[in-house]
């Protein structure tokens, strides 16, 4: 069985391109339409092996999401990557002290995404 | 896109703008309110631009509502179409790769051996070519057996011959013995009593004769039918001995013909069966980037969203300013929020290229922004692992 991710974003399409470039890599999706929705699955027993998160998002952002996720006992070691438009280093910087594993500006490259998973992944 | 978007910040910073002076004039105005009312050229023209603003005032603030539900349904149907277009090219994507799928699986069980016991068509090819040859083989060796098995059959006729000689000689013998037998028993009875023993000897070398007579007769009948049943078989041997071998030759290039045709076919198939696939991994290549291409949407819904946030703000803003234009309390919490926010702008894009779009603008450089934008947006390492 692939390994799981769990991608969390408010944009349909980009879940729905995300879960293409997984898929046909072997992995195993979850999708979520932001943060809150994420924490839900997360405590309702998804174990995925790594998340990929939107930064703005209604309802709970990309960085909460983050720190929520970092807060699981369960979780505190799964890399998340983050998947945004957002490339402002301040930014960035304040990902990386929420608990962010990388950051993807996008538009992404499938290539590169999935090299990068490989990377991350434990 | 970006041209609206730009069109929209022009028209956002001249709204703020004038916003400001308007505000200026207005507490001036105020300001001046307790003196005696003067007839001033100043004053004329400050009422002058009071009354352009409000002016303007009315007619962009139905405009301002029109115009963000505009964008709203731009974001609304574009994102609706690409998710229906990313969902549309997924689908193709898989079934090319199927497709793939499919032909690699029945070309492989036509040309590779998949371990499950069938034969390929090349094995097929050999073993009908060796199935030929060996049947060519078997009627060439066939041939020479039945020639051998005619000189057999010539051989047991000429010996069939000699034996029907020596029955001649035999019968001649047995004639002669009759006939000395018959001497012997009138030579008996002429002795009278004396030969009367040698006529019994006589008389039995006469039944000895007779029964060689009839052996010989016997031997004869059968030699005959050797030599019948030989002559007979030899006809039948020559026929087998004698067949042509040419049309089996023939047959059998034909056949070795047809196997080599078949084979190169076969190896043109394949070969087209995997350009064909090729074709469709590039097929579903292709469309995976189409898909990912429409990343721009998401972008895009993005920059719309940054567009007409603020409009909403401003048309909020100028409600305000429309509505407490004859009150005197001063402005309350949520027009300073909705101006800070105007003020911050910036802050809140996440785009370098909106960024940068912003930088150039307030440092006047308008002329082609876009190029700036489209610069920003194509630069620089996109990823970060910390």
């Amino acid at each position: 069985m692939g390994k799981t991710v769990l991608i969390v974003d408010d944009s349909v399409s980009m879940r729905q391109m995300v879960a293409f470039t997984l898929q046909g890599a072997g992995f195993e999706v979850i999708e979520a339409g932001d943060g809150k929705e994420a924490v839900s699955k997360l405590n309702g027993g998804a174990k995925p092996n790594l998340v990929i998160t939107d930064l703005n998002m209604p309802n709970m952002d990309g960085i909460a999401l983050i720190k929520a996720i970092r807060g699981m006992a369960a979780h505190k070691f799964t890399p998340i990557l983050m998947l945004t438009t957002e490339s402002a280093e301040a930014k960035k910087k304040e990902g990386q002290a929420a608990g962010a594993t990388g950051w993807i500006v996008k538009p992404f490259n499938p290539d590169q995404m999935l090299q990068v998973i490989k990377k991350v992944l434990p | 896109m970006n041209v609206m978007t730009w069109i929209v910040g022009a028209v956002i910073g001249g709204m703020v703008a004038g916003m400001g002076v308007t505000y200026w004039l207005m507490r001036c105005r105020d300001s001046c309110g307790d003196r005696e009312p003067q007839v001033n050229p100043v004053e004329q023209q400050w009422a002058e631009h009071e009354r352009l603003w409000r002016d303007f005032c009315d007619a962009v603030s139905p405009l301002l509502p029109v115009l963000i539900a505009q964008l709203k349904v731009v974001v609304e149907e574009t994102g609706r179409a690409a998710d229906g277009l990313i969902e549309r090219f997924q689908t193709i994507a898989q079934r090319a790769r199927a497709q793939v799928e499919e032909t690699t699986q029945l070309f492989g069980a036509m040309t590779d051996a998949q371990g499950d016991g069938q034969p390929t068509v090349a094995r097929l090819l050999d073993e009908t070519r060796a199935t030929m040859e060996m049947f060519v083989q078997e009627v060439i060796k066939t041939s020479q057996i039945s020639m051998k098995a005619v000189a057999v059959m010539e051989q047991a006729t000429d010996s069939t011959a000699s034996i029907s000689q020596m029955v001649e000689e035999v019968e001649f013998i047995a004639d002669q013995t009759r006939l000395l037998a018959l001497n012997a028993a009138i030579e008996a009875a002429r002795a009278g009593e004396h030969g009367r023993g040698f006529a019994v000897v006589a008389d039995e070398v006469t039944k000895l004769a007779n029964r060689s007579g009839h052996a010989v007769t016997r031997i004869r009948e059968l030699t005959e039918g050797v030599r019948s049943s030989t002559e007979a078989a030899m006809r039948e041997l020559g026929v087998l001995a004698s067949v042509d071998m040419t049309p089996t030759l023939q047959a059998q290039q034909r056949v070795n013909g047809f196997t080599e045709i078949m084979a190169r076919k076969t190896v043109m198939l394949e070969e087209n069966v995997n350009k064909g696939s090729e074709r469709a991994n590039e097929l579903a290549d292709d469309i995976a980037q189409i898909v990912m291409s429409m990343q721009f949407q998401d972008i895009t819904r993005q920059k719309i969203e940054h567009v007409y946030e603020p409009l909403e703000k401003i048309q909020f803003c100028l409600e305000r300013f429309r509505s407490d234009q004859n009150t005197s309390h001063p402005p309350d919490t949520s027009l300073k929020e909705a101006m800070a926010f105007l003020h911050e702008l910036e802050a809140r894009y996440t785009m370098e290229s909106e960024r940068m779009v912003m930088g150039q603008v307030k440092q006047g450089r308008q002329d082609n922004v876009e190029l700036f934008a489209t610069a920003a947006a194509g630069n620089g390492d996109n990823i970060t692992l910390f």
